[in-house]
């Protein structure tokens, strides 16, 4: 069995955006302090700055282009809007930084709000010095396409990197604590309120809940617990 | 070789199918009537073989080609195509076939088949309560075959297998995911660690050289009131900590007068053990 030993194989972003190369140029960038390798991963909050991108290369007469891309927008299990443009940069001249190119597309930091992301930076070399148009929106576009597009060939680097939502990538079990945590704060409030009320208010609530079971099972038990609270409290007090 | 396999693997006890006149009832649908009890083994045989679509002959045959793990998915198309159709039948036959187990659960509605390959790490079938029979294979190279679904009777069984699919793709994806990095990793080990045994050469050669360019010029001068000494040593490069250690050596040999206090020099800190060739581990 012929194991694949190139990391952006392996992940899925040659195939997903970008046909196979090889890497000819030497591509770094650097966020917040940190190099990027491929596959390590970023907060939001590290990426929110454009990242210092080096290129390598041989001498300021060849240009670059760089494109990065969100390759899993929204969220991984649903890329209806692959791929999400997150910055463009054109006539980078080579051994130079992306600074010294033509911004096209301004970057804008990633905040993905479902799933874990694969941001990917992919970098090609111009056959001369040309007029890119900016694409008409972020969305849905196609790496392979603007290659072909503006004759750029396969890319000459890239790397990727794995971008996930501060307090972790959300799901059916945050649902569940944010759920949970909804009851026992509007549980406290409706104490103070008046033990009816609360009551009333957690019979309404469990209502709502209606089709996911085992959210429902979870705020059952929740609010089932605060019932009895109450009730007991209401006995309690009279 | 075949009929001894056969023969060997009917005399294993299936003490919990009593009522099975013959395994054979689940495997030859269309034979179901056709079988007697007191068929002899080579009738069997003869059977088997002249029915390439049935699952013993299939398996049969693959075990005398050695290839398992092609042959395995087309078992598993056949079962896919077959248990859809016969699965009604009371699932109590089990059967064995040298290292093929071919075994139906007694436990739903609908007959689970479980095929596990001896070789591999085989594959499984799974089985809703409400009869859906989804049959996923796994050869020895991994691959999964797609669900093979009947119409789920409810919301909830659907929404489950809905969801059992996307967490089976996001679990794959994070492996993928992980593995793309150890992969990066263990390739920046590599690179770093060539690196720096290629700086480390070079710094030491480097060295080298230095060693044999630099002309000291030792002055010794004394101060007898304060009853010390001093050393200036002038060097035509630049001057490195180690270069003073073996200068002060030097002076160990010399002939100290009497109103010199000795250098005492300190042994340099050795160097500390580094990792090279992390790969090969």
């Amino acid at each position: 069995m012929i194991r694949e030993r190139n990391p952006l194989v392996v992940s899925g972003v040659v195939g997903d955006v970008l046909d196979a190369f090889t890497s000819t140029v030497e591509l770094r960038v650097y966020s917040d302090g940190r190099m990027l390798c491929n596959g390590c991963n970023f907060r939001p909050s590290q990426v929110v700055a454009q990242p210092r991108v080096d290129i390598g290369g041989d001498d300021f007469r060849s240009l670059y282009t760089l494109v990065m891309v969100d390759a899993d927008a929204p969220s991984p299990s649903n890329p209806c809007l692959r791929e999400y443009l997150h910055w463009l940069v054109t006539d980078i001249p080579g051994s130079t930084g992306a600074d010294f190119g033509t911004e096209i597309v301004s970057y804008e930091s990633p905040q993905p709000s479902m799933g874990i992301h694969r941001l990917v930076l992919g970098l090609f070399r111009q056959p001369r010095r040309q007029m890119v148009n900016a694409p008409r929106g972020r969305q849905n576009f196609n790496t392979r396409e603007f290659s072909r597009l503006h004759n750029l060939g396969s890319p000459v680097a890239a790397v990727y990197y794995n971008c996930q939502r501060e307090g972790g990538t959300g799901g059916r079990r945050a649902f569940l604590r944010c759920g949970i945590s909804v009851v026992v704060v509007f549980g406290v409030l409706s104490l103070c309120l008046g033990l009816e009320e609360g009551k009333v208010y957690f019979r309404e609530l469990r209502r709502l809940c209606g089709e996911e079971r085992v959210l429902r099972v979870w705020l059952g038990i929740w609010v089932w617990a605060c019932e009895g609270l109450l009730c007991g409290i209401g006995a309690l007090s009279g | 070789m075949a009929s001894s396999k056969v023969m060997a693997s009917r005399s294993p006890p299936n003490p919990d199918h009593p009522s099975s006149p013959s395994p054979f009832n689940i495997l030859h649908p269309d034979q179901t009537r056709g079988f007697a009890a007191s068929m002899n083994i080579d009738d069997m045989l003869t059977n088997i073989y002249s029915h390439p679509d049935s699952f013993a002959g299939f398996m049969l045959r693959d075990e005398a080609a050695g290839e398992p793990a092609m042959t395995l998915e087309d078992f598993l198309a056949k079962a896919g195509a077959v248990t859809e159709e016969d699965v009604r039948l009371p699932p109590t036959g089990g059967f064995g076939v040298g290292t093929t187990m071919l075994s139906a659960a007694t436990a739903t509605r609908v007959p689970v088949v479980c095929v596990q390959n001896g070789v591999a790490s085989g594959g499984l079938g799974v089985d809703f309560a409400n009869g859906v029979v989804a049959v996923g294979g796994g050869c020895g190279r991994g691959k999964r075959r797609p669900a093979v679904e009947e119409v789920p009777l409810d919301k909830a069984t659907q929404q489950k297998q809905r969801r059992m699919i996307k967490n089976r793709e996001s679990a794959a994806r994070s492996r993928e995911r992980k593995q793309a990095y150890t992969l990066e990793l263990e390739s920046l080990v590599t690179h770093l660690e060539e690196e720096n045994t290629r700086l480390l050469e070079e710094e030491a050669e480097l060295n080298k050289k230095r060693y044999k360019q630099v002309k000291l010029q030792i002055r010794f001068t004394t101060d007898f009131q304060a009853n010390k000494w001093f050393i200036e040593k002038i060097a035509v490069s630049t001057v490195k900590p180690v270069v003073l250690g073996s200068v002060a050596h030097l002076y160990g040999y010399l002939d100290l007068m009497e109103n010199l206090i000795p250098v005492v020099e300190k042994r340099r800190p050795p160097r500390a053990l580094r990792k090279i060739h992390s790969m090969e581990w």
